[in-house]
């Protein structure tokens, strides 16, 4: 589990070093040419509600600019999808139409489909309006982002985004919790700009 | 003469001016000017606001409620798909729709329920659960009590926690394990304006999954006749450029109305006043046949400019309905100078003594004129009182004139007067007493189809609705169901709370009455404190004792089964034992659902009203009747609204015949002092109404608003040409002056038949109405008068 107090060293705050500016522009640069990407994820959450870490397996899709499928295999298959205003959510298999809304008018699914953006295209226009953000590490790089409004430093510490220029795209988001709780998510077997099959974002 | 000394006056005038014309000339010239001047600043306003109640009356303050209705301000676009269009086409062009709705015109646009856009929503769900808490809800939540209930929803709950949704449930699922909030949001069923609407894709859809619908919210005012003229091209210029082919959009929205209307108003006012300036300008050279029949036409065209002049002094802009009426100020305004002519037209007699004599009957039929006008004065619609206003300046301008300029004019200037003849033939000689029989026979049949005549205060049959609108609502009813036809009930107080707890006695009330789901209200999710301190003390009393350990025994040992820590539901414990939290509007608001408030709460001065919608049926509308005033609830509904306008409509129409007959009679009592004199000069005005209501009823058309001006009118114009005759009749009949009797009656028709070439509902009802009335008139002066006459004299 990661902890605030690991990237006390050598971190670098956005306005704090040119180098910064250059990571980031960087990363900036190495996803631009990101039209889709597939990728394994593997989540483990750490709550204090539970007794075991819930564990969850998947793929995610992301196609530019607006599409994303989060789909969970394991344990319990079910799944969520957002397609510009629209978003389904499913319990069980695809096929089950589950329930669809826009996005702009589901509070949460705003939310998630706001943060999985600005990760994957690295919106750090987006990202700097939001958190403060603090380079951990120059290479692999690793961004540390503290929440600036209080309605969510309520809850969340900080996140922790992990990127790979080898990889072209995010290798792994921490979510960090004021009470100590946290979500690990790790994405693994990533691949960019290949076909998609069609209908994956209806 | 030495009866009429008051008359003589204007012989005096005409001796003293005569000496001094040239300064008469410029005065007159300089007023005209000066009138022109104020008009150049001329504020025209198309819209229907003064053709509605104003004041302190019932209809008035119904009319105004009316006007807070959910969706009175908003435009709906509907889109139809055709027999191959798919659903999410649909939601597709009306997303983009959505999207496109940004600028100036617009402040927000939706195609589905706006659901609560703010994370604390779900929070604020879970914290209202106490407030709202009712006998209901505590039977249901005794029902989930149960270990299979409990285990199916903390194990569905787990599964949700390894979904992106569950990044943010945590919080959620601590303080509130068993699902309360459904409770709350249940109760957000009373707040779906449109309960036949479908959901699809949370996008509204009809029952036939044909239609969505767009709601838009604009800035622009429904009585701003240009800025809704801009909004609804706007629009179309949006709807034309985005929603693709094979899918049909529809407005409606009062802009669209207030568009419509004053395109067409205008259009009719063009129409009206070039048509009847023409017409009575052509009859009167016709009938004078010398170039000084351009100088009895100044007169009415004088006075409109004058009329309307006097009317800006008054008013800070004037309705496009009184400026159509400046027809019916020709046609009437005209009598004046076109007497005053024929009278001087005799070569014989001396000018001055001419104008001493004509003053009589023109000054008596002018002051009676005005003197009905006045009437209007008394109405409660601000239209009809501006009418009379511009009317009665009108009319005494057009009597300035014709006595004290246009005998000047007529004899200063070099020329001969003419006129069509100087012969009788123009007149068909008949038996009197065939004209009696007729005339009576008439009368008689008149009668009888008046109890026919139906009054109608639908304002509706008011407007102007072109066929693309009244199609858009005949569509857009038949696919959603008439949701803006729902009668609003107002809940009063002095302030927020003491108009909620109205509200709640009314919901209470409501629920034994009618079924629940119809009612749309706020009082389940925001009772005022009285009954939030009634909820809190049930929620507390249902947790305080044997429950409270049973649920937390059977979370803990059930989350237990699932995954879930023994302290995973510790806050929910915590909130069981704690104080629950007031529902304020303010937390309401801060929830993301300000939108709901905005809707169903006003807020004046001193007073707040909560609006609750329920169907607008008989049944309904019967509950309410004025026995429940008292409880500080006001019904307000398009069906009684339309009742009590034509309670108005009839009580007005009665009164004001009344008081416009008390005038008349008065007035030719005071000119003719002579029973059989005074008789005959009110049979054209009694002819005329008869004919006219007895017509209306045999024909099926109905008396609306605007007939009431044209009744006073058909009173003014009958008791003017009345008074002429009479005076003919019993000064030894002239055949000149029945000339002018006639082609005064003429310019009247002419003047006010143009009102029937208008296309908007009210000039045009005018119109019919008051020739109808003029066909009773004109001939009952000319001919019936002097038969009746006489009869009398030969009889004696």
């Amino acid at each position: 589990m990661l902890c605030p107090a690991a990237f006390s060293q050598d971190e670098q705050t956005l306005a704090g070093s040119g180098s910064v500016m250059g990571i980031l522009a960087r990363i900036k640069e190495c996803v631009s040419d990101v039209n889709n990407v597939s990728s394994k994820f593997h989540q483990e959450r750490n709550l204090s509600i539970l007794k075991e870490p819930v564990i969850s397996k998947g793929r995610f899709y992301y196609e530019k600019p607006d599409k994303l499928r989060w789909e969970i295999t394991d344990p319990t298959p079910s799944g969520f999808l957002v397609n510009a205003d629209k978003a389904r959510q499913w319990k069980g298999d695809h096929n089950d139409p589950g329930k669809s809304f826009s996005v702009r008018q589901n509070p949460v699914a705003k939310l998630i489909a706001d943060q999985i953006f600005a990760w994957t295209k690295a919106d750090f226009v987006w990202i700097e309006e939001r958190y403060t953000i603090v380079v951990t590490k120059h290479n692999p790089p690793s961004l540390k982002l503290i929440p600036r409004s209080q309605k969510e430093s309520k809850y969340i510490d900080h996140y922790i985004i992990s990127f790979d220029f080898e990889q072209k795209y995010v290798t792994g988001v921490d979510i960090l919790e004021k009470s100590g709780d946290s979500t690990r998510i790790r994405f693994s077997e990533t691949v960019v700009n290949q076909h998609l099959r069609k209908g994956l974002f209806d | 003469m030495k009866d009429h000394t008051f008359f003589s006056l204007f012989s005096f005038f005409y001796r003293v001016i005569s000496h001094r014309r040239i300064f008469l000339y410029l005065f007159t010239a300089a007023i005209i000017i000066v009138s022109a001047l104020i008009l150049k600043n001329i504020k025209m306003n198309e819209d229907i606001a003064p053709l509605l109640p104003d004041g302190q009356n019932e209809a008035a303050r119904d009319f105004a409620l009316l006007r807070k209705a959910p969706f009175s301000g908003k435009i709906l676009v509907n889109l139809q798909g055709g027999a191959d269009t798919d659903k999410n086409d649909l939601v597709n062009a009306a997303d983009m729709l959505v999207q496109a709705m940004t600028g100036s015109y617009f402040t927000e646009a939706i195609a589905g329920p706006v659901l609560p856009a703010h994370e604390r929503t779900l929070e604020w769900l879970t914290g209202s659960i106490p407030g709202t808490f009712t006998e209901n809800d505590m039977i249901t939540i005794k029902k989930k009590l149960t270990l299979e209930s409990v285990r199916a929803t903390l194990q569905k709950s787990r599964i949700e926690l390894a979904s992106p949704e569950g990044w943010f449930l945590k919080p959620l699922l601590q303080s509130d394990p068993l699902e309360m909030r459904t409770l709350t949001m249940e109760k957000f069923q009373h707040l779906n304006i449109m309960p036949s609407m479908k959901l699809f894709e949370n996008h509204f859809i009809s029952a036939d999954g044909k239609n969505t619908l767009v709601i838009i919210d604009t800035p622009v005012e429904i009585t701003d006749s240009k800025g809704s003229k801009e909004l609804m091209a706007h629009l179309q210029g949006l709807i034309e450029k985005i929603v693709p082919s094979g899918i049909d959009a529809s407005v409606i929205s009062a802009h669209a109305y207030t568009t419509a209307n004053a395109e067409v108003i205008k259009s009719d006012l063009i129409t009206i006043l070039s048509c009847s300036s023409v017409a009575i300008f052509l009859l009167i050279l016709a009938f004078l046949r010398s170039w000084k029949g351009i100088l009895v036409f100044l007169v009415p065209s004088s006075v409109l400019c004058l009329a309307t002049a006097g009317t800006l002094l008054i008013y800070d802009s004037v309705s496009a309905v009184t400026l159509a009426f400046g027809s019916v100020l020709l046609g009437i305004s005209d009598d004046y100078p076109i007497l005053v002519y024929f009278a001087l037209s005799r070569k014989e007699r001396n000018p001055e003594q001419v104008v001493g004599t004509v003053a009589r009957p023109v000054l008596f039929g002018g002051i009676t004129t005005i003197l009905t006008f006045g009437v209007m004065l008394l109405s409660n619609l601000p239209g009809q009182r501006q009418l009379a206003v511009f009317s009665i300046i009108g009319v005494t301008v057009a009597l300035v004139f014709s006595l004290i300029i246009l005998p000047h004019l007529l004899q200063s200037l070099p020329g001969e007067k003419h006129y069509i003849s100087s012969r009788a033939a123009g007149f068909p000689r008949m038996p009197r007493r065939l004209f009696l029989v007729l005339w009576l026979v008439v009368v008689g049949l008149s009668l009888w189809q008046a109890g026919k005549l139906h009054f109608n205060g639908d304002l509706q049959v008011l407007n102007m609705v072109p066929a693309e609108l009244h199609k858009a609502e005949q569509h857009i009813s038949d696919a959603w169901g008439d949701f803006r036809e729902n009668a609003i009930l107002f809940s009063e107080g002095k302030d927020l709370q003491s108009a909620l707890e109205i509200n709640d006695n009314l919901f209470s009330f409501l629920k034994e009455k009618i079924p629940e789901k119809q009612i749309i209200s706020l009082a389940p999710v925001l009772p005022s404190e009285k009954t939030q301190r009634e909820n809190r003390l049930r929620w507390s009393i249902f947790w305080s004792g044997e429950n409270k350990e049973y649920v937390k025994k059977l979370l803990i040992d059930e989350g237990d089964k699932a995954g879930f820590s023994s302290a995973a539901f510790t806050p929910f414990f915590e909130t069981l034992d704690a104080v629950p939290p007031p529902i304020t509007l303010e937390g309401f608001k801060a929830a993301g659902l300000g939108e709901i408030t905005n809707s169903l709460i006003t807020k004046e001065e001193e007073k707040t009203q909560i609006l609750t919608l329920v169907p607008d049926t008989l049944s309904t509308v019967s509950l309410f009747d004025t026995n429940r005033r008292s409880t500080g609830v006001r019904l307000v509904s398009q069906n009684r609204f339309r009742g009590l306008i034509s309670k108005a409509l009839v009580g007005n129409f009665i009164n004001y015949i009344f008081l416009a007959l008390l005038v008349i009679i008065i007035s030719v009592s005071i000119l003719f002092r002579n029973i059989k004199k005074i008789i005959l000069a009110l049979i054209p005005v009694a002819t005329g109404l008869i004919f006219m209501v007895g017509t209306m009823g045999f024909t099926g058309i109905e008396f609306n608003l605007f007939n009431i001006v044209a009744t006073i009118l058909v009173i003014g114009i009958g008791i003017d040409l009345g008074i002429f005759m009479v005076c003919n009749v019993s000064d030894g009949y002239d055949h000149t002056a029945s000339l002018g009797i006639l082609l005064g009656g003429l310019t009247s028709f002419v003047g006010l038949g143009t009102l029937t070439l208008a296309r908007h509902p009210a000039l045009n009802s005018i119109g019919i109405t008051v020739l109808l009335g003029l066909c009773g008139v004109i001939p009952s002066a000319l001919f019936i008068i002097p038969a009746l006459h006489g009869l009398t004299n030969v009889k004696r």
